[in-house]
């Protein structure tokens, strides 16, 4: 276990560490690398790792930085890096054939933060297509696996992400979230994620796939690691105009010194949420409330019934929004190409996109052409944007009468690898719980809150939107109670 | 007219619409797909919702303006890599009339 006292540190004790002594910075990579090339053949969390010597040239840049007196908040932290962020030089797929070699010219907002505070990207991971998905396995570039047993999947779309956190192949790691996809791996690899408050966080250089409704965040191995890396990340931006203008400066001390009591917590849990998921899912979050209620949280059922709507209403958005944003790949000015001599712009755009885009991506930008298509546009569109509202104003009520709204993340526990991947529906249905706070925009984390079968089962904490300092501070607490925080998986 | 002439119709309007060949060895599996998917979407279709504005998006607020002053813009040989036809800093396109 020597080996991995260092790599399962969390990130705020080794930035003091290696402002202390910058030349450890080095055998922190070192092993970290050793360690990829350990478990990154069982698992596939990565689609493109930069090689040890580029990494050991920035780690030495960060050093030198340090030792001219430079104060960074991330010097020489290992970040893997959701491949639908854009980053120079460094090639950016989307898990897609129609990107399979395009190299942005440009880093992403949250990008260039980190690697000012001394932050080091170590990789791109492995995702499903553009986003769509809850399991990594629509990508071109094969599924990645679950570290807790390599048989199942790692939840998705940002399953790379949580996967390289889990395993200590990265120490935090970027995802994005448009109905689950950072909280549902989160969950299935026992690792913490948050899906920010819409507009705290910049989405410049996101590839976009639903924009009303996706967030980057943090996937973290404890909330205070998520709590910093949101931190940075977070904040105005003049090239996001949905940015809010709003500094998370202090952030991570705050929940640091947080010390949030659970005395008189008022959560409350909505049946519509909870109604059908796994029996053995159902037991292990039980156990984690009577804890906080034992604890002095007075714990309340609530009934919403607007919420069975949520996902058709949140599949129609997602879809038209995506039918919208990927319009833009027409195989002209990145990605795949094919001659465009002596034929019509119509053949050109039909043949790259019918030969890039993976099938899932192509039900839903078809769907979505659907759903916005004369006629159709208000029985669908227009129509799951009214649920949208009648949804977000009933849970910011219900948030105006109790602190937090709990659930489990996932209504199931990781499933087989292929299990159900070949309908759609199966795997629409288990973001029930997810897909509300991104309809909403409003702030959740999941954190581990027990174990089924040796496998972890994620509580969801969801709160008013701009609340992000007493959500993680009240997650840090029950991270305290329940006891789960830098787990090491056992099937690798 | 057969409902099954109708469905082919519907799909070559949405493949029409998205710009996405429906081949024809997946054509099938599509069809059924997306038909189990708008059934899903049915449930939003029956609602009655007179009076509700949709919510686009939950910043209602509308976007910002940025002051109108020269920042940097991206570097025209890294952006022309990724671009496999171009003629003096232009990508070539198809004709589009």
């Amino acid at each position: 276990m020597s080996m991995f006292n260092i790599l399962y540190k969390p990130a705020y004790e080794l930035v003091e560490e290696f402002k202390e002594n910058p030349d450890l910075m080095l055998d922190y990579v070192a092993k970290t690398y050793e360690r990829i090339k350990e478990v990154e053949p069982k698992l596939n969390a990565f689609i493109t790792l930069r090689s040890y010597d580029d990494v050991v040239k920035d780690v030495e840049k960060v050093m030198s930085r340090l030792k001219r007196g430079e104060r960074v908040r991330l010097p020489g932290i290992l970040v893997a890096v959701k491949d639908n962020i854009s980053t120079r030089g460094l090639r950016t797929t989307c898990a897609s054939r129609i990107l399979h070699d395009y190299i942005p010219p440009y880093n992403a907002t949250v990008i260039e933060r980190l690697i000012k505070e001394g932050a080091i990207v170590v990789g791109k991971t492995n995702m499903d297509e553009f986003a769509m998905g809850s399991t990594t396995e629509n990508s071109a570039f094969g599924p990645t696996r679950n570290p807790w047993n390599t048989e199942l999947v790692p939840g998705g779309s940002s399953g790379g992400s949580a996967v390289a956190v889990s395993t200590a192949e990265s120490t935090i790691a970027l995802g994005s979230d448009t109905g689950g996809s950072i909280r549902c791996p989160a969950s299935f690899t026992g690792t913490v994620g948050i899906k920010p408050t819409y507009g705290l966080v910049s989405r410049y250089g996101l590839v976009a796939y639903a924009n009303s409704l996706e967030q980057i965040g943090p996937i973290a191995r404890n909330v205070l690691d998520a709590a910093l890396l949101l931190e940075i990340i977070g904040g105005d931006d003049p090239r996001d105009s949905t940015t809010l203008g709003i500094s998370l400066d202090g952030l991570f001390n705050e929940v640091m010194d947080s010390e949030y009591s659970l005395e008189g917590v008022k959560l409350a849990i909505i049946k519509e949420m909870v109604y059908g998921a796994d029996e053995e899912v159902l037991k292990v979050f039980y156990e984690a409330v009577n804890k906080l209620i034992s604890e002095g949280c007075v714990v309340n059922e609530v009934s919403l019934p607007i919420v069975k709507y949520s996902l058709p209403a949140y599949y129609i958005i997602a879809m038209a929004e995506a039918s919208s944003n990927l319009a833009r790949f027409d195989g002209l000015r990145y990605g795949l190409h094919i001659p465009v001599s002596g034929r019509s712009w119509y053949d050109v755009y039909m043949e790259v996109r019918t030969k890039g885009f993976g099938i899932e991506v192509k039900r839903r930008v078809l769907l979505g052409s659907f759903v916005l298509s004369a006629g159709y546009n208000e029985q669908f569109y227009l129509k799951a944007l009214r649920v949208r509202r009648l949804i977000r104003d009933s849970l910011m009520k219900v948030l105006k009468e109790f602190d937090f709204i709990i659930s489990p993340t996932m209504p199931v526990l990781p499933f087989k690898i292929g299990e159900r991947i070949e309908d759609p529906l199966k795997l629409y249905v288990i973001d029930v719980e997810t897909v509300l706070a991104n309809l909403a925009g409003i702030p959740a984390v999941s954190i581990t809150c027990g174990f089924s079968n040796d496998l972890p089962v994620g509580l969801q904490i969801m709160s008013p939107p701009l609340t992000e300092p007493k959500l993680l501070s009240f997650s840090k607490s029950l991270e305290e109670v329940l006891g789960f925080r830098d787990l090491v998986p056992k099937g690798v | 007219m057969s409902l099954r002439s109708d469905l082919d119709k519907w799909m070559d309007k949405i493949s029409r619409l998205a710009l996405i060949k429906i081949e024809s060895n997946e054509r099938g599996r599509l069809l059924k797909d997306l038909m189990r998917i708008l059934e899903f979407f049915e449930e939003i279709r029956k609602l009655k919702l007179e009076g509700i504005d949709p919510l686009f998006h939950v910043i209602e607020h509308g976007g910002k303006l940025r002051n109108d002053i020269e920042s940097q813009v991206l570097d025209l040989k890294e952006v022309l890599m990724n671009i496999k036809e171009h003629e003096e800093g232009f990508v070539k396109g198809p004709k589009t009339v």
